[in-house]
């Protein structure tokens, strides 16, 4: 079965759309979000609508920082994401905030693990950018593989022979056999606000019979994306980061 | 009328093989693309081209033993040859034209260049053997 | 986890294992059958007996990870590879015929038999690294020959892919490889230069050349630094038959700095097979070893030549060239962007991986502020770029290769001049209008001259009826470096 995972769309509804499109053209059977479905973008109603829909249709979803402070006011965030989310707030009905309430903090399928930063202490939001934080998310955790994101940058580590996991800067488009007798902690990037300097967005397809982790860019129409985001008033370093990727 | 002229295009760089497709077909040949040697000798032997442009440096088998190997099968006696090199030194020059290449382009080239060159080869009469 | 002693007779997978054909320091070699394999093949088992030198388990690891993504003539064919958790194991095709250390034990190869094991080496390196996998071990043992004459690859255990988890980088603190072949940079753990790989073909050559190592045999693998500032004892010093360009040729894969190496294999392939057209500097003409002063010398600086060839070995790959084109895409323009579309792909002939950006500039009256007019904006934002697109159809680039863009801005040359500063283009291709003095007239002076890098200025061609001339460039203007 080939797995779409779509972490950090961030209410960006051109790159989530572009992705979704690539996804289904690659022949992804299964979708799972890895969190922060809400965030830095103009379309945060649509972003819910859409994944709610499809979680109707069988994807999962997981619970991320920013979802949890669109519901929850009070979360320690820089000025600019709590502008982001103070406006998205105001744009969610009640059957939104619902949603979002109902998403688990991490979930477990076969041999993998779905959360949105560390699989430690999940809800306090652990960036997963170091092999010291990879091992502590893996001691927090049984499974053999764990998808997660909230770094907005590609990275992939695994358990060696030696005391600390070995961390790979993942290249775009390789199928990457997640070798069985090793466990893996795989950060996908963001769907919608890339910050590894390469402004497509960044999704990832599992394929769990051949046990192969792809990391896939997908150009999307980020001036459009961008325009938007001025259009609503938000602070105009969250459209222009969009266009450099950082 | 007339078929349009084919022109095999082998380069081991792709956008190579991606302007010169491009150019050529504007220029109203029939293009084919090889990635290296053994690409290349298998389109001729597929369909023996009326101009191969090759590149010198490549994999697999590099352009002047293709070069020969065009050159001293009596089928592909109507094919033309033009050698395309970056290094452009007279010893490789001279060895490409006694092994029989039709012509010579020098890497960086100027497209419009290499196209008067695949007319011009086109022009003259077939090689015969001697 | 305990896993039974292997003996002949045996099953596992439906592998019978009928013969041990080789014991090895990490692994055992099997002949095996199974019913369904027409071939024959052969088992390679890891010692599971280690006490301490986990090394050799992550070997194995890489080599079934390894082995699982090659293809081709030049490698083994790979069978299967055995679960980790049950029995490891590696089942491949099994090439008859020696390895070419048992092929050149006792005895100094013939030239022209050299030349032909060198050309055949080289291809398949060649081949390897164009599956993006270097070897790190190459050496006679790991050698063998098919019938046809190709050479084929084996025993990848230090390997490493281009492209997937190097699992044995900064694992051990010390350099893995063979000493009498290993590459400078190796020794510094450096395990992503093919250049190192070409490193060993040439010390392979030189011992099939001269019967001799070209660095002895270091006893540790520390001692194999000293090939940073001893030079080996020239080929044809030892063997006065060898041809200069030959000589020329292994000095030069033995170069302690990579960038002095060849490039490629297939660059050493082509010498080979022309050895010819090798053009021939002092290295070729060598009788002896460098004076004692000039290596003590090199000694001295030891440490400076080390971190040299590591900046060297671990510098960035360079970033694609990008070519920036500026479509107008008003009507009655087709001619201009028939020639921009020509332009465009001449410089990319000329430009080895580089990529194009099509940029179309939207003047910033078009953007609406109120939401009537907002979904129009949008309209018209996703028409554009569908022109933009079918503008660069014919062209016939790869998604990687091409990229569009829409600039919102009302002043056109500080937009396109902004776009290619930032996104640092190194070539800028624009058309002019016949009709001199308009608004795209003055801004097209304006970018000229203050572009940050090479602009071609384009043309519409008058073409004659009926024959389909691409046209070309107007002329490249340099502006200030």
């Amino acid at each position: 079965m080939l797995i779409a995972l779509l972490s950090d769309v961030q209410a960006n509804r051109e790159a989530l759309d572009a992705c979704l499109a690539d996804a289904r053209r690659a022949g992804a059977e299964r979708y799972v979000f890895l969190g922060d479905i809400v965030g830095y973008g103009a379309d945060p109603v649509w972003a819910i609508e859409t994944v709610a829909e499809m979680v109707a249709d069988g994807a999962v979803a997981v619970l991320g920082n920013h979802d949890a402070a669109a519901i929850r006011p009070g979360d320690s965030m820089t000025a600019a994401a709590l502008a982001a989310i103070d406006w998205t707030r105001g744009r969610l009905a009640e059957a939104h905030r619902a949603f979002l309430a109902g998403l688990p903090l991490t979930l477990e399928e076969d041999d993998r693990l779905y959360v949105h930063a560390s699989a430690c202490a999940p809800d306090t939001w652990i960036y997963v950018r170091t092999p010291r934080e990879a091992f502590q998310s893996l001691q927090a955790t049984r499974q053999r593989i764990t998808f997660c994101g909230h770094t907005h940058i590609p990275a992939l580590f695994t358990e060696g022979v030696t005391a600390l996991p070995q961390q790979h800067v993942p290249t775009d488009g390789t199928a990457i056999p997640l070798l069985a007798q090793r466990r893996w902690v795989a950060v996908l990037g963001a769907v919608g606000q890339p910050r590894d300097q390469n402004p497509a967005a960044c999704y990832g397809l599992f394929d769990d019979r051949r046990n192969r982790l792809t990391y896939v860019r997908v150009p999307y129409d980020v001036d459009l994306a961008a325009r938007k985001i001025r259009a609503a008033g938000l602070p105009d370093i969250l459209a222009t980061r969009l266009t450099v990727g950082h | 009328m007339e078929k349009p002229h084919s022109v095999l295009v082998v380069d081991d760089e792709p956008n190579i093989l991606l302007s010169l497709r491009y150019l050529m077909s504007s220029g109203g040949y029939d293009v084919r693309t090889a990635r290296d040697g053994a690409e290349a000798l298998a389109e001729i032997a597929r369909e023996a081209p009326d101009v191969v442009l090759l590149d010198v440096m490549m994999p697999k088998l590099d352009g002047l033993t293709i070069c020969e190997k065009i050159k001293s099968n009596p089928a592909w006696a109507g094919t033309r040859v033009i050698m395309l090199t970056a290094r452009g030194r007279e010893v490789e020059r001279q060895k490409g034209l006694r092994l029989g290449a039709d012509d010579y382009i020098v890497k960086p080239f100027s497209t419009r260049d290499a196209m008067a060159r695949v007319a011009a080869v086109l022009a003259r009469p077939r090689k015969t053997d001697a | 986890m305990a896993k039974a002693l292997l003996h002949a007779g045996m099953t596992i997978d439906g592998f019978r294992l009928e013969e041990r054909i080789h014991r090895g320091g990490m692994a055992d070699i099997w002949r095996v059958t199974r019913d369904d394999v027409g071939f024959p093949i052969v088992m390679k088992a890891p010692l599971l007996d280690f006490e301490g030198d986990l090394s050799l388990l992550v070997g194995f690891e890489v080599e079934q990870m390894i082995m699982a993504e090659l293809a081709g003539e030049h490698v083994p064919r790979l069978v299967a590879n055995g679960d980790f958790a049950v029995q490891p194991y590696i089942v491949m095709e099994r090439i008859e015929g020696p390895t070419l250390r048992a092929r050149s034990r006792d005895r100094v190869l013939p030239v022209d038999e050299m030349i032909q094991v060198g050309i055949a080496v080289a291809q398949a390196l060649s081949d390897l690294h164009q599956q993006q996998v270097l070897h790190l071990d190459l050496k006679p043992g790991n050698i063998l020959f098919r019938p046809s004459g190709a050479a084929a690859l084996i025993d990848f255990g230090l390997s490493r892919h281009e492209r997937l988890p190097d699992l044995l980088d900064e694992q051990f603190h010390r350099p893995t490889g063979t000493p009498e072949y290993i590459a400078p940079e190796q020794l510094m753990q450096v395990r992503s230069d093919r250049r190192s790989d070409i490193y060993a073909l040439g010390a392979i050559l030189y011992e099939l050349a001269t019967g001799r190592l070209p660095f002895g045999v270091p006893s540790r693998m520390a001692k194999a630094r000293r090939r940073v500032w001893r030079d080996p004892v020239p080929p044809r010093a030892l063997r006065p038959d060898l041809p200069p360009a030959l000589q020329e040729c292994i000095l030069k894969c033995l170069e302690p700095l990579p960038d002095a190496r060849y490039r490629r294999a297939e660059d050493l392939a082509f010498d080979l097979r022309h050895p010819d057209l090798v053009e021939l500097t002092e290295r070729a003409h060598r009788l002896q070893q460098d004076d004692l002063r000039t290596v003590l010398g090199r000694r001295l600086r030891a440490r400076a030549i080390m971190r040299r060839i590591l900046a060297i070995a671990t510098r960035p790959p360079t970033r694609p060239p990008l070519i920036l084109v500026a479509v107008d895409l008003r009507p009655g323009l087709e001619p201009l962007r028939q020639a921009l579309r020509d332009a465009s792909a001449s410089v990319l002939a000329n430009m080895p991986g580089a990529r194009l950006a099509c940029v179309n500039v939207m003047p910033a009256s078009l953007i609406a502020i109120d939401e009537n007019v907002d979904a129009a904006g949008e309209n018209i934002h996703v028409r554009r770029l569908a022109e933009l697109r079918r503008w660069a159809r014919p062209l016939q680039l790869p998604k990687g290769k091409i990229s569009f863009h829409l600039l919102e801005t009302r002043a056109v040359a500080a937009g396109i001049l902004e776009f290619a500063r930032s996104n640092r283009a190194d070539h800028l291709v624009m058309g002019a209008h016949s009709a001199g003095g308009s608004f795209a007239g003055r801004a097209g002076g304006q970018i000229v001259a203050d572009a940050p890098c090479t602009v071609t200025v384009v043309r519409a061609a008058e073409a004659p009826a009926g024959v389909a001339a691409p046209a070309g460039p107007l002329g490249e203007m340099h502006s200030k470096p």
